[in-house]
C-alpha cells in the first residue's frame, strides 16, 4: 500500500500524497490483488458473454476503436482474457480519471 | 552526451545549456542522512570551554523560537575527545570507526539552518527550502543529467527499518519537476526489498511471455492514449516507470542479492550485528547500486521521532551511544569499501544532519535542537580530503567563521557533478528556479 502513497496512519493527510515510481508499476503489475481482480474481471465477462469490447466498455466508460480491437483480441488469442484484464487495470486511461 | 541527449529530448521547456557546464569529478552519490539532529559537540565539534563553563546557567534569559523548553545549564559532552589521523580532526569516542578516516573527509564545520524545527529543516537539507513543495537535491541531479545506466533507477532512498524520516516521502520529492524524478523508494530489510517484482507462481496466466507481450501492449495502449495530454507528465512518467520497471525485474534480483558478497565484507558492514545490521545492510547495497549505475542514493539513519533517532533531547550520554553505534561501523566499512574498490575515483560520499543541538542541557542531561551550527563531512572524488572549513563558536551554539548553508553545501554537491549551479534552472510560475534559490557558494576550500 505503500507504494501508492497510503498514508503514515500517525499522519494528519487531508490530501493524499501522490508519486510515480518503477516501484509502483511492479506491485501494480504483480501484486496478488490486482492478479486476482484480473482473474475475477475475466470470469464476470465471460459470465456475460462479453469479450473485448465489453472489457474496453467498463473499464473504460467508452466504446473501443476497431483498431483497438483487433490488436487486443489478438493478445487475448494467445494469452487468455485475464492476462488482458490485468494489462486494463495497469493502464493509464484506467489509472487517471480526468 | 548521452545525458545532455536525454534531458533535451526530455524537456523542453528547460533551458538550453543546462547539463555539463564544466568537466565533473563525481558521477555517484551516496548520501547518509542522520535524521533528528545529530549533535556537533558530541560527535565532531570538540568544545573544551563547555567542560570549564559546565553546570552554568549561562543561556538566553528568554525562550529562543524554536526551543522546545527553556534552556538549561551548560552541559559539557560526556564523550572523550582525541585527535586522529594527520589531518588532527577531533573526534569523540562514539565513532571510533569513522575515526580512523579522517584523513579521507572534508569537514565542513560551521554549517547553518534557517530553522529548529526537525520538518522544516529535513526540507531544507534536502530541497534548499523551509516547505514543501521544492524538488530535493535527487530529484534536481536526476532531472540534470540522468542515470548512468538505465535498468537501475536514478535516485533510490533506503530509509531506516523502523520508518520513514520527517516529511514521509517529501524529502525525496520532485516538487514541480517532472514525476519521474522524485526517490525510489526501496525497503532493504524486507525479505522482498522490491516487493512485487514478479508475479506469484499461482497466477498460472501470467507467464514470462504474457507479461513481455503484456508489457508491451501495454505501452502501446498508454502512448497512444498520452498523445495530445502532454501537459499531464504523470503520464509519461508512468510510461518510463513501467519501461524501468521491466528492467529492474532483471537487474534488482542481482543488485540486491547480498550474498554475492563476501562473507567477510559483509561481516565488515556489521551485517552479522543486529545492531549495525539494518544500516550497515543499506550501506553495502548503496554501494552496490551506485557500482551498477545508480546515480543518487540516499541512506537515512533513524525514523521519525526521539526515540532511535539523534534526536537526543532525553539524555546524551544514555541515547547518543546507541543510534551511533548502528552507523559507525558500516560507515567506516564503506569508505574502505569505496577507496579498495577504486569507486572513491568517481563516487562522493556526504554526512550530512538537519540541524545541531544546544549546549544548554534540555532536563538532565538532554540537548534540545539547534540549527545555529552542525557539521557535514564529505569524502571522495574531488574532495580534498583531511580538511576542514569553517569554525563554530566556543560552545557550538552559533556559528563563527566559514559560514555554510545548505545553498553552498548544494553548490558545492552539484559544483563536483559539474553543473553550475546558477545555470541548472526550470521556469516554474514565472521563476527560474535553482536548487540554491538565489544563493549558495562552491566551497572550493574543501575541493581537490
Amino acid at each position: 500500500m505503500q507504494a501508492i502513497d497510503f498514508p503514515d496512519m500517525a499522519l494528519l493527510a487531508p490530501k493524499r500524497d501522490h508519486s510515480v515510481s518503477a516501484f509502483q508499476s511492479l506491485v501494480l503489475f504483480n501484486n496478488d490483488f490486482v492478479l486476482h481482480a484480473s482473474e475475477w474481471f475475466a470470469e464476470r465477462l465471460k459470465e456475460e458473454g462479453g469479450g473485448v469490447r465489453r472489457a474496453i466498455e467498463l473499464a473504460y466508460q467508452r466504446e473501443p476503436q476497431s483498431e483497438e480491437i483487433s490488436d487486443y483480441q489478438a493478445f487475448v488469442q494467445k494469452h487468455g482474457m485475464a492476462a488482458f484484464c490485468r494489462i486494463l487495470f495497469n493502464s493509464n486511461e484506467f489509472l487517471f480519471v480526468e | 552526451m548521452l545525458a545532455l541527449q536525454q534531458m533535451m529530448a526530455r524537456d523542453k521547456g528547460a533551458k538550453a545549456d543546462q547539463g555539463l557546464h564544466h568537466p565533473p569529478k563525481v558521477k555517484r552519490i551516496i548520501q547518509l542522512f542522520m535524521t533528528g539532529g545529530a549533535s556537533p559537540m558530541d560527535t565532531y565539534d570538540y568544545k573544551p570551554e563547555l567542560e570549564r563553563l559546565h553546570g552554568q546557567k549561562l543561556g538566553p534569559k528568554k525562550k529562543p523560537e524554536g526551543f522546545t523548553s527553556m534552556p538549561g545549564a551548560i552541559l559539557k559532552s560526556p564523550f572523550e575527545f582525541k585527535q586522529h589521523g594527520e589531518c588532527g580532526q577531533w573526534v569523540s569516542s562514539v565513532f571510533p570507526h569513522q575515526a580512523k578516516w579522517v584523513d579521507e573527509m572534508a569537514f565542513l564545520m560551521a554549517m547553518k539552518s534557517k530553522t529548529n524545527v526537525h520538518g522544516p529543516g529535513t526540507y531544507m537539507m534536502n530541497s534548499g527550502f523551509l516547505l514543501p513543495g521544492f524538488p530535493c537535491m535527487g530529484a534536481w541531479i536526476s532531472y540534470a543529467i540522468g542515470n548512468l545506466n538505465d535498468n537501475l533507477p536514478t535516485f533510490v532512498v533506503l530509509p531506516d527499518a523502523k520508518g520513514l524520516p520527517y516529511n514521509q516521502r517529501g524529502p525525496f520529492s520532485s516538487g514541480f519537476l517532472p514525476s519521474i524524478h522524485q526517490g525510489t523508494v526501496i525497503g532493504a530489510a524486507s525479505p522482498t526489498p522490491v516487493p512485487d517484482l514478479f508475479a506469484n507462481q499461482r497466477f498460472d496466466f501470467a507467464t514470462k511471455e504474457a507479461d513481455h507481450e503484456g508489457l508491451s501492449l501495454l505501452n502501446r495502449m498508454n502512448r497512444k492514449h498520452a498523445a495530445g495530454r502532454e501537459e499531464d507528465s504523470r503520464l509519461n512518467a508512468r510510461i518510463q516507470s513501467y519501461e524501468l520497471a521491466a528492467k529492474m525485474q532483471l537487474s534488482a534480483p542481482e543488485a540486491f542479492d547480498l550474498n554475492k558478497e563476501s562473507e567477510t565484507l559483509r561481516k565488515a558492514y556489521g551485517l552479522d550485528n543486529k545492531v549495525t545490521e539494518d544500516f550497515g545492510r543499506r550501506c553495502l547495497l548503496a554501494r552496490r547500486l551506485v557500482e551498477r549505475g545508480t546515480r543518487f542514493v540516499q541512506v537515512w539513519s533513524g525514523p521519525q521521532g526521539a526515540k532511535g533517532t539523534w534526536d537526543n533531547h532525553g539524555s546524551i550520554p544514555k541515547e547518543l551511544p546507541p543510534i551511533a553505534a548502528t552507523v559507525d561501523k558500516p560507515i567506516a566499512a564503506l569508505i574502505e569499501d569505496l577507496k579498495k574498490s577504486g569507486l572513491f575515483e568517481d563516487t562522493l560520499l556526504i554526512w550530512t544532519t538537519e540541524f545541531g543541538r544546544t549546549p544548554f542541557a534540555q532536563g538532565g542531561d538532554g540537548r534540545d535542537h539547534n540549527g545555529g551550527t552542525f557539521v557535514t563531512w564529505m569524502a571522495g572524488a574531488g574532495v580534498k580530503a583531511g580538511t576542514s572549513y569553517g569554525k563554530s563558536d566556543d560552545w557550538a551554539y552559533q556559528t563563527a567563521e566559514g559560514t555554510t548553508y545548505c545553498y553552498d553545501f548544494h553548490a558545492t554537491v552539484l559544483h563536483l557533478l559539474g553543473i553550475d549551479h546558477e545555470r541548472l534552472t526550470v521556469r516554474q510560475n514565472g521563476i527560474d528556479r535553482r536548487l540554491t534559490d538565489v544563493h549558495g557558494h562552491v566551497v572550493h576550500d574543501i575541493l581537490s
